[in-house]
């Protein structure tokens, strides 16, 4: 067999790819490279500048066939109509879509909480958490403040959670999920994630590409 | 890699799709037929990459269907050929290709024609 194509060939074990698909690839190539070379072409009338990188070639080619573990690159044309999502896609969208749910259960909680504190209006702009003996709260600065009664924490402290327990377990979500929230914006959005991020180029921890892909 | 084929290349890079789906569009073909095809047209492949890793993609993404067959003669091959979706991404891609040109060759028709002047 064409050395080119044997060298695909060892790229593909070294990617993992599985021998069907390897061999139908490897045969696809071999059998263009054939009648290029009986028309008196070669591998570069097959190939283009690719038949001088062969391993760039068939890992950006398993690549692209989603036969790898690797990320499908971005160097090619934009493909109109594209179905599928590489799953770098799906993960950029899972942190908005964990804040946006973190921020609901955050919100249902307060609810919960600013119900049971007798009605008091819940302010956002938190500026501490106070916690005395006794009691447990919010304080939002020079505004309402927003606490859980010592009563509801003695039931649960004693292993009796009543009625009250409710407030009580709405409160510890609310403070777990903007806890959560706020680590998530300072991991995901942060100025210094958004400046590494930018700094990576398009084809980092991709297969080198040789072709167009 | 002069300037010259530097900029070609980079102008291919967002078509090329397009032109393989526009040469499926004449009848089923295997890969090195395609590259024949688009050599025809006045798109060689020698000095670009290869269209195969393209290829893999239009499969993967649902815009061709595949299908092995005998060729003349030869050992079985990989006939690709456009799938309904393909046809409709062509259609878009070509008029957005052709707004794209119109106004390309208004604004260097201006620079063509204080060059030449």
């Amino acid at each position: 067999m064409n050395e080119f194509v044997e060298e695909c060939r060892t790229e593909w074990r070294r990617l993992g790819v599985r021998d069907v698909d390897a061999n139908e690839m490897a045969a696809d190539l071999a059998a263009d490279i054939a009648e290029a070379e009986a028309e008196g072409g070669s591998a570069e009338d097959v190939l283009g500048t690719s038949a001088f990188d062969p391993r760039g070639f068939a890992a950006a080619w398993a690549a692209a066939r989603g036969l790898t573990g690797l990320p499908v690159t971005v160097s090619g044309p934009a493909v109109l109509g594209s179905a599928g999502a590489p799953a770098s896609g799906r993960r950029r969208r899972a942190a908005p879509v964990a804040a946006v749910v973190l921020g609901l259960v955050a919100a249902a909680a307060a609810l919960v909480v600013a119900d049971g504190a007798g009605g008091q209006s819940f302010a956002f702009a938190v500026r501490r958490i106070a916690v005395r003996s006794g009691s447990v709260g919010i304080t939002p600065g020079p505004g309402p403040r927003l606490g859980v009664p010592g009563q509801l924490l003695r039931p649960v402290m004693a292993g009796q959670v009543g009625d009250g327990g409710m407030q009580l377990l709405a409160f510890l979500v609310f403070v777990v999920a903007m806890v959560a929230l706020v680590v998530l914006i300072a991991v995901r959005w942060s100025p210094w994630t958004l400046q590494r991020r930018s700094g990576r180029g398009p084809r980092a921890g991709g297969p080198p590409v040789a072709g167009w892909s | 890699m002069g300037t010259q084929e530097g900029r070609r290349s980079q102008l291919l890079r967002g078509v090329l799709d397009l032109c393989l789906l526009s040469v499926m569009r004449e009848g089923p073909a295997y890969g090195y037929e395609m590259t024949k095809r688009l050599r025809e047209r006045g798109l060689s492949m020698v000095g670009e990459g290869s269209i195969y890793p393209l290829l893999g993609r239009l499969e993967r993404d649902g815009l061709v269907e595949t299908r092995r067959a005998a060729s003349n003669g030869g050992p079985p091959r990989k006939y690709y050929s456009l799938s309904p979706e393909g046809e409709r991404a062509l259609g878009a891609g070509v008029a957005e290709w052709q707004v794209t040109r119109d106004a390309v060759d208004g604004a260097l028709g201006l620079v063509e024609a204080e060059v030449v002047a």
